[in-house]
């Protein structure tokens, strides 16, 4: 921004503790599922709408300071995950539009909650009501923040924390990780910038068994307290522990879509739901949904977790017959005790591998990160048991994929200044899924 | 709330439109409050809607957070701000101001065709000064300017700029109260977001003479210094 301010948007546990969500009776847990679930959005999007990652951080804290004024049951999450995109890309001066803003939530609604791929008619009455909704959601949040909607970020003191405290240079890609996976967290609306600063800065120097001076305390000269580095440490060890996020309706008004057969499919699905059992269906149908959401998102830790899962799955897939596999699957929504050991299992491999990750080298991460997209590939392609329509949908919906790369990548290759930062945003993202994954095994073994 | 709802029942419509700027309607309002004795007039704004709609542009949220923050006499006073909760309709209120200085400016050249008085412009130079020293000093902020009164670094490309920018535009003013007439009547070409605007950089030249690189040399760090340069020293 081109002034500064005082922040002045802090809550207290106690404030918190009785969120208007509470008040509307959503648990803890289901806000702050939500919660994480609007950042990842935010998040996501603003990749697509190839905004710069201030941006983003801007809308997630925004994201935030509405819900701790407003109920995430009166107001849909992704109403006002998009809206908040759209308020801070104006806020950040990278304006979007509001027709780019709208295309890119139905399409990862349609990606995130399985909904049949349609085409956005730019002139209908679905489109034009969408467009209401995302104004009037956002004048919602212009006044929820009385128009004060300066935001600060943890990122701005990082550089200079661990430059002053003379840290070895891999601290400050994991303090970046962290102080973007803070963002998923309510810490920016509990805390000071400069205390969640030095909260990533300590998990870091933690992480990597750097010593910082303890007497006088570091933390000291730069406006922090222990009990605050110790709480955003806390906080971001339950982020990491917690599954991925899913969507949630919790809406009082009926659930909102960006997409027009959503309501079909669910009037259709819901009578044949009712008479089963749908605890058991949810959970069969939990895995592929969290599998597909997981395709598009980079920065949320525990993509590495579903990812690593998904690849189990080809390997087996791969040495099983086709008779075998449908077996499986069958044994699967029978047996529960089957699904629990298999996913012991798996918890098992993935720990293996964790330990071997951490041998290897940096350029042997890139080969390996480059192995994951083709494994991702085949995974989509084996996935393609549908009509051949939308094997072919996908497809050129890929191919559109990889031209945006090229095309990236050009632009950083014309611009040498801009590309400098694109850089840095984009190594950020692809690098804080690892760490994040890597302080999560971390906290595993010190809790074992 | 309980102001907002108090101010708002007890309007009095005092005068239909009186004006237009970025915002679409301009109302003269009275109000009442039980804690003053007498009335005082306000002026309310209702947004104008965009083409696309109910958007409210970045240009509108950022002068909005901004005036929310300012106390000071010489600068409009943000009273309040009211939306509709039915439709989500934007009002604005600021302290009424009766005139401003293009008023003032067109007054003296249409009616009295006679230049403005030398105390009144010092006294209103103190004023724009005034308001502007607060404004730098205590919310570190430059003021986005319409093209008359651009400096040739934002004509330039600069993207880090000081609020020396703003004593560019405050010279401009101070001649046109002298002269009755914009200094740099530039007409701006909006239809690209280029910054560049050629025809105003070449009013400059003409009464400041042409930029070079030994009268002013970060000119090397302005983006279309570099990629227009030659259309630049074409136009000597």
């Amino acid at each position: 921004m081109i002034y500064t301010a005082i922040d002045t948007f802090y809550l207290t546990d106690e404030q918190l503790a009785i969120s208007p969500s509470r008040k509307d009776g959503i648990d803890e847990a289901t806000e702050t599922s939500l919660r994480i679930y609007g950042c990842d959005l935010i998040q996501e999007s603003g990749i697509l709408l190839r905004l710069p990652q201030a941006v983003m951080a801007t809308g997630q804290v925004l994201f935030h300071r509405f819900y701790c004024k407003k109920s995430f049951a009166r107001f849909n999450v992704k109403k006002v995950a998009a809206s908040c995109v759209w308020l801070a890309s104006k806020l950040e001066e990278n304006p979007r539009k509001a027709r780019q803003v709208i295309i890119v939530f139905h399409r990862m609604e349609c990606r995130r909650e399985d909904f049949p791929m349609e085409h956005l008619d730019l002139y209908s009455k679905k489109y034009v009501d969408l467009k209401m909704e995302l104004s009037r959601t956002e004048r919602h949040i212009l006044k929820e923040m009385g128009f004060i909607c300066h935001v600060e970020h943890p990122h701005k003191f990082i550089s200079n924390y661990l430059a002053t405290l003379e840290t070895p240079p891999e601290l400050r890609q994991e303090a970046w990780n962290l102080a973007n996976d803070s963002l998923r967290t309510t810490l920016c609306v509990r805390f000071k910038s400069e205390v969640v600063a030095c909260g990533v800065v300590y998990a870091a120097a933690r992480r990597f068994q750097v010593p910082l001076p303890e007497n006088p305390p570091w933390w000291k000269a730069f406006d922090g307290e222990k009990s605050g580095i110790d709480e955003v440490c806390r906080v971001l060890a339950h982020l990491y522990s917690l599954p991925k996020a899913q969507y949630i309706p919790v809406c009082k008004d009926g659930d909102f879509t960006f997409s027009n057969k959503s309501s079909e499919s669910k009037s259709q699905s819901t009578p044949k739901d009712v008479p089963q059992n749908s605890p058991p269906a949810d959970t069969d149908n939990s895995v592929p949904k969290g599998t597909q959401g997981e395709a598009n998102i980079e920065s949320n830790g525990s993509k590495g977790a579903i990812v690593k899962v998904a690849i189990d799955k080809l390997k087996d897939s791969k040495r099983s017959d086709d008779e075998s596999k449908g077996m499986s699957t069958e044994g699967e929504a029978r047996d529960e005790p089957i699904l629990k050991s298999k996913a012991d299992r798996k918890i098992e491999a993935i720990e293996r591998r964790a330990d071997r990750d951490r041998d290897r080298e940096r350029y042997r991460d890139r080969e390996r990160d480059r192995d994951r997209d083709r494994d991702r590939t085949k995974s989509r392609d084996r996935d393609r048991g549908r009509d051949s329509d939308k094997e072919r949908e996908r497809e050129e919906a890929e191919r559109g994929k990889l031209k945006d790369r090229d095309h990236r990548s050009r632009e950083r290759a014309k611009d040498s200044g801009h590309s400098e930062k694109s850089k840095r945003h984009s190594s950020h993202d692809r690098d804080s899924h690892g760490s994040s994954y890597s302080s999560r095994e971390k906290d595993r073994h010190r809790h074992h | 709330m309980n102001d907002t709802n108090r101010w708002t029942t007890t309007l009095d419509i005092w005068s239909s439109k009186i004006g237009e700027g970025t915002y679409d309607l301009i109302f003269l309002v009275r109000t009442e409050s039980p804690a003053v004795t007498h009335s005082k007039f306000v002026g309310i704004k209702k947004f104008k809607q965009s083409k696309d709609g109910n958007d409210i542009s970045p240009t509108a949220i950022r002068e909005i957070m901004l005036l929310k923050k300012i106390t000071h006499e010489n600068v409009v006073k943000l009273i309040n701000i009211h939306i509709n909760h039915v439709n989500m309709s934007l009002y604005l209120a600021f302290n009424y101001v009766e005139h401003n200085l293009y008023e003032i400016i067109r007054h003296h050249m249409d009616k009295l065709n006679h230049s403005i008085n030398q105390y009144t412009i010092k006294s209103l130079l103190w004023q724009l000064l005034n308001g502007l020293s607060y404004l730098h000093r205590d919310t570190n902020m430059q003021v986005v300017v319409t093209i008359w009164y651009r400096a040739p670094e934002l004509l330039l490309g600069a993207k880090h700029y000081t609020s020396v920018v703003d004593m560019w535009a405050v010279g401009c003013i101070f001649a046109q109260f002298l002269t009755l007439k914009p200094l740099f009547q530039g007409v701006e070409v909006k239809a690209t977001s280029n910054p560049f605007q050629l025809d105003k950089l070449d009013k400059i030249f003409k009464i400041l003479d042409h930029l070079t690189l030994e009268k002013w040399s970060s000119l090397a760090s302005l983006p279309h210094w570099q990629q227009d340069v030659r259309h630049i020293q074409g136009h000597k």
